[in-house]
């Protein structure tokens, strides 16, 4: 067991580096963080400063090619792609900027999705709770485009709550949003994250949105505050 | 997951794409049921018609009679039997002497086809039974040779039978036309009183059987392994060549239609996959995001598909059904009544093969939905490989393959198709790329618009090459069907025009020619040559025995065990063409002899072998200079063996030929048999009508299948040009942000469409004439010549077609606010 499980995420020296046809390109410099439970963390950096980049790794979504990943007390750069998918399924939500909602599913259905996926029996009594909770409960059997975009993203929201995580992800929430939209979005998903504890990792360019988290990392420098 | 993929898919139906998939989808498996059903129906009528010319189903022969254990094994297998004996028996009436074929018939004789009679009260009659015991039919021949009337008494053996009519027609009248002798027909009951059958005679037993197509079959599979040596059982494409080979070329030019369409229905499967495996992509890198497996991705849309196969399949084989009886419908008169109805399994390999098809045609592109990386939810530019080429070629391939070999389809097709196929598509894909690549170089020529569309068509040369290919090979299965249609019809109808020949005159004495070739001019009748013909036996080949080298069963072993109809010949018969070797010329020195290709095969022979004849008992030898192929079908005198001139002057020959006589015309045939007397008249024209009627039917049934492979073929077009829209739509919006004009975006888009249709044009006429020659010069043997006029019409009719189809296809780039296509496009 990792003596060091009450860090939620530990990254150790993570980079990223691809191949192209001019040779090898460092998109990501080995960056360091650690997160305990319930603390919330802003990525800021200039557009192409790895910040994208950083967050998937966190997640699992893409592979380190240096470094290690600790998360919830589990290795994830030992894991395979299926290990991952699951650890996900289990403590991580998400939320991104452009809401990748499943335009065939309604707003209920969407909510529901990631309970059906560990087969849970009342998902559908979840997910109604969650999508009032975001103010929807009278848009439960609207597709995405019947949505606008601050409905779609509290659907999202919805979404990644139902599952109650350990940790969330989220890429630029308020990008697509308009400020006042934005606002109260944010709001909502400080709400909840404080209801739920859970732990917060955001990347964001709004200066306003990352001063609202604990912790601050600037990329592509590392810089903690 | 069976429930998360229904879900999701009952969702999806509320998307067009998933419609437009649909409707490709059930137009296929409705056009290959219906096909299949058609053809599978097609193939019954045929063989009926073909057990029309043995007089049942399945028919034995041997010089003993059959076991009755054997016979209680057909009656157990659901089959009905008849019986008749063959022998020759010399007559003698009013002084007069004729050696004449005796065939006795058991009740049930004919099971299949029927004899056609005349008698002075009734006139002509078709009956589907023989004569009653105590009665006689003969034919014609045999009246005026014993100077008989119809009413007087014939003594055969020693049964006095009373001649009731005249024999017009006989279904299985067969094998060795030129020792004919003429016929006399009677009751098997009335054998025994005959008292012909002593030990020592020579007769022949046949035993016919009809029944269900499978029963038949079974039995058939159940007799082979128990037959022994001088048993045989009948086979309509060894012992009536000229039937036989028609029916072969029937069964090819369908199933090779009916692969067309198959490989067209395969182009719409997988283009309509490819657009929605690309709808897909966020999806499921949202699901793969929220923690699903890859293994549980592929499982979802392999259930949905399951599903949608399943239904489609079910709805296809229901509409297929429809349409079959439809077909039978339109051509109740042409096709003969079905023995059995399509069985169950018919419908369950349509309904597989629709499954099968889809998950062939489909997995290619749905299998990389495993691989979409869930980092796609952050960075959309993250698209999963491209299917795998050799996956989704390996699929097709194995399906189309399968396919073919289960229709029993000369293997040098399905080895062609499955060796070449790739090849030749990846090869050309290649070349299109390439091609298309360099199409840029020309843009520094012509009007901006021009440019601009060689620009941009270089600039996705893989899509459009893609395109290109796909729009070409639909166009070629359209042509192919066309041509297949009307070449071959073409062909086989030059081979029997009306006035095809209807009689066979044989045996003629050398003293009867000047006077009958006088006559047939005077009379306007249309003959062949006449023929000098000895008969004798091929005994060896290189001075071994010649039944040592024989293919058991082949056409070159039936011909070792009968005498053969040689002749010679200064000059190659019209319908005959040299394959190896070469003819002879004018001068050439006896002793040389040309073979015919089907029985130089079975027997090994080539040129320059040395073949010995047993003829009247003298050895005559000859050395091979020579293959010939020739046309069975063409209903002239063939030889399997033509010698040089001065090879057979030793022996004595009587004449053959064959000729139309117009009903108008036939009471020619009795003065001939009297001014002629020894010369047999043999009438064909049964024949020939069944051949016509083939031929008829067949033509109804391609017209059907490139009907289809022509509504199929514009589906897959639209659905061509439907996968590029969006792209296109996308970069039209954005040219006329930037200030293109809508009437330069119109000539834009206008070249554009015209180029790929001109291309995918010329590449569809290359590869029909590249298919035309390759099946008629290399597996159907016909000429082959460029069809200019059509390719012509083909090339202006697909530029236009295309580009017109596509230039309507992206209207919204001209007529829609630029800042909706945007977003719809994003």
């Amino acid at each position: 067991m990792n003596t060091e499980h009450s860090y939620l995420i530990d990254a150790d020296q993570v980079s990223k580096t691809v191949n192209t046809a001019s040779g090898p390109l460092t998109i990501l410099q080995p960056t360091s963080l650690r997160l305990k439970a319930a603390e919330s963390l802003a990525i800021v950096g200039e557009s192409g400063s790895g910040k994208t980049t950083l967050l998937g790794l966190l997640a699992g979504l893409d592979d380190v090619s240096s470094g290690r990943i600790t998360l919830a007390g589990q290795e994830l750069t030992a894991m395979n792609k299926d290990k991952r998918a699951l650890l996900r399924n289990q403590t991580v939500g998400f939320v991104f900027q452009s809401f990748q909602l499943l335009p065939a599913l309604t707003a209920l259905d969407n909510v529901m999705l990631p309970l059906q996926l560990v087969g849970a029996a009342d998902a559908k009594a979840r997910a109604q709770t969650y999508l009032e909770r975001v103010g929807l409960k009278h848009r439960l059997d609207h597709t995405p485009r019947q949505l606008s975009g601050g409905e779609q993203q509290r659907v999202a929201l919805a979404r990644a709550f139902v599952t109650e995580p350990l940790l969330l992800f989220a890429d630029e929430p308020t990008g697509n949003l308009d400020r006042n939209t934005g606002q109260t979005l944010i709001e909502l998903l400080f709400e909840l994250n404080q209801a739920q504890q859970t732990t917060l990792v955001l990347v964001t360019h709004d200066i306003h949105l990352a001063e609202r988290c604990q912790h601050r990392l600037s990329l592509p420098e590392g810089v903690w505050s | 997951m069976m429930a998360l993929g229904l879900r999701l898919l009952r969702r999806e139906t509320r998307q067009r794409e998933l419609w437009i998939m649909v409707v490709a989808l059930m137009i296929a498996v409705t056009a290959l049921t219906s096909v299949n059903l058609f053809a599978h129906r097609l193939q019954q009528g045929l063989n009926q018609a073909a057990g029309e010319f043995l007089a049942g189903d399945l028919v034995f022969t041997d010089s003993h009679p059959l076991p009755e254990a054997l016979q209680q094994q057909a009656t157990a297998a659901g089959l009905t039997a008849s019986r008749t004996l063959e022998f020759s028996s010399v007559l003698m009436e009013n002084e007069q002497l004729l050696l004449a074929g005796i065939k006795a018939v058991s009740q049930a004789y004919p099971l299949r086809g029927h004899l056609t009679l005349h008698t002075d009260r009734l006139g002509r009659q078709d009956l589907r039974h023989g004569p009653p015991p105590g009665q006689a039919w003969v034919d014609d021949r045999v009246l005026s040779a014993l100077k008989l009337n119809i009413g007087a008494q014939l003594l055969v053996g020693e049964v006095p039978l009373t001649i009731s009519g005249v024999l017009v027609h006989e279904p299985d009248r067969r094998g060795n036309l030129f020792s004919l002798t003429p016929r006399v027909m009677m009751n098997l009951n009335d054998i025994d009183q005959a008292g012909v059958l002593r030990p020592g005679s020579h007769v022949h037993y046949f035993y016919q059987w009809a029944g269900p197509e499978q029963a038949v079959a079974a039995f058939k599979k159940a007799l082979t392994p128990q037959l022994q040596a001088g048993q045989k059982l009948l086979d309509i494409r060894l012992d009536r060549p000229e039937l036989g080979a028609v029916l072969s070329r029937t069964e090819q030019t369908l199933g090779l239609a009916s692969v067309l369409v198959v490989l067209l229905s395969g182009v719409a499967m997988a283009a309509s996959a490819r657009q929605f495996t690309l709808r897909q992509y966020d999806a499921t890198a949202v699901l793969r995001c929220l923690g699903m497996t890859r293994a549980c991705v592929l499982k979802l849309y392999a259930w949905q598909w399951l599903v949608l196969g399943g239904l489609l399949s079910t709805l296809g084989v229901l509409l297929g059904w429809l349409g079959y009886h439809l077909l039978l419908a339109l051509f109740a008169d042409l096709i003969p009544a079905a023995t059995t109805a399509p069985g169950p399994w018919v419908f369950m390999q349509n309904w597989l093969l629709g499954v099968l098809g889809l998950f062939a045609f489909a997995w290619p592109p749905l299998q990389r939905l495993g691989q979409v990386s869930p980092l796609r939810v952050l960075r959309h530019d993250l698209d999963a490989m491209p299917a795998s080429a050799w996956l989704t070629y390996t699929l097709a391939l194995v399906l189309v393959v399968g396919l073919l070999l289960a229709q029993r389809q000369p293997l040098s097709l399905v080895l062609g198709f499955a060796l070449f196929g790739p090849v030749v598509s990846l090869a050309l894909l290649s070349l299109l790329t390439w091609l298309i690549a360099q199409s840029r170089r020309g843009a520094h020529w012509g009007a901006a618009a021009l440019r601009f569309a060689l620009i941009s068509l270089s600039q996705n040369a893989a899509a459009n090459s893609r395109q290109v290919l796909v729009l070409a090979l639909t166009l070629f299965v359209i042509l192919t069907s066309y041509v297949a249609r009307n070449d071959l019809l073409a062909d086989w109808q030059q081979q029997l025009p009306a006035n095809a020949p209807n009689y066979f005159l044989l045996n003629v004495f050398p003293d009867y020619l000047p006077e009958l070739k006088a006559e047939f001019n005077t009379q306007a009748i249309a003959a062949s040559r006449f023929y000098p013909v000895v008969r004798g036996r091929l005994v060896t080949i290189n001075e071994h025995p010649a039944t040592q080298q024989a293919r058991p069963g082949s056409q070159g072993e039936r011909a070792l065990h009968r005498d053969l109809s040689l002749t010679f010949a200064r000059d190659l018969p019209e319908t005959n063409q040299i394959i190896e070797g070469t003819w002879w010329a004018a001068k050439a020195p006896s002793g040389q002899v040309s073979v015919e290709q089907g029985v130089a095969d079975s027997l090994g022979l080539k040129v320059g072998d040395r073949l010995a004849f047993s003829i009247g008992g003298r050895q005559v030898n000859a050395i091979i200079s020579s293959i010939r192929r020739l046309r069975w079908d063409s209903l002239k005198p063939n030889f399997y063996f033509i010698f040089t001139p001065g090879t057979l002057d030793d022996f004595a020959a009587t004449y053959l030929t064959s000729f139309y006589l117009p009903d108008s015309q036939k009471h020619l045939l009795n003065a001939w048999a009297r001014a002629y007397p020894g010369a047999s008249i043999l009438e064909i024209g049964a024949l020939v009508r069944q051949l016509q009627k083939l031929i008829g039917i067949l033509s109804q049934a391609l017209n059907y299948l490139a009907a289809l492979a022509l509504g199929a073929g514009v589906l897959v077009l639209l659905a061509q040009i439907g996968i590029s829209l969006k792209q296109r739509q996308r970069q039209g919006a954005l040219l006329r942000t930037l200030g293109g004009s809508r009437s330069w975006l119109m000539r834009v888009y206008g070249y554009e469409f015209l180029l790929l249709g001109a291309m995918a044009g010329l590449l569809a006429v290359l590869l029909t004439e590249l298919t035309r020659w390759l099946v008629y010069d290399r597996l159907l043997h016909l000429d082959y010549g460029i069809a200019f006029g059509l390719d012509s019409i083909t090339l202006v009719l697909s530029t236009l077609l295309i580009g017109a189809l596509g230039f309507f296809g992206v209207r919204p780039i001209y007529t829609r606010p630029p800042i909706l296509l945007l977003r719809e496009t994003a």
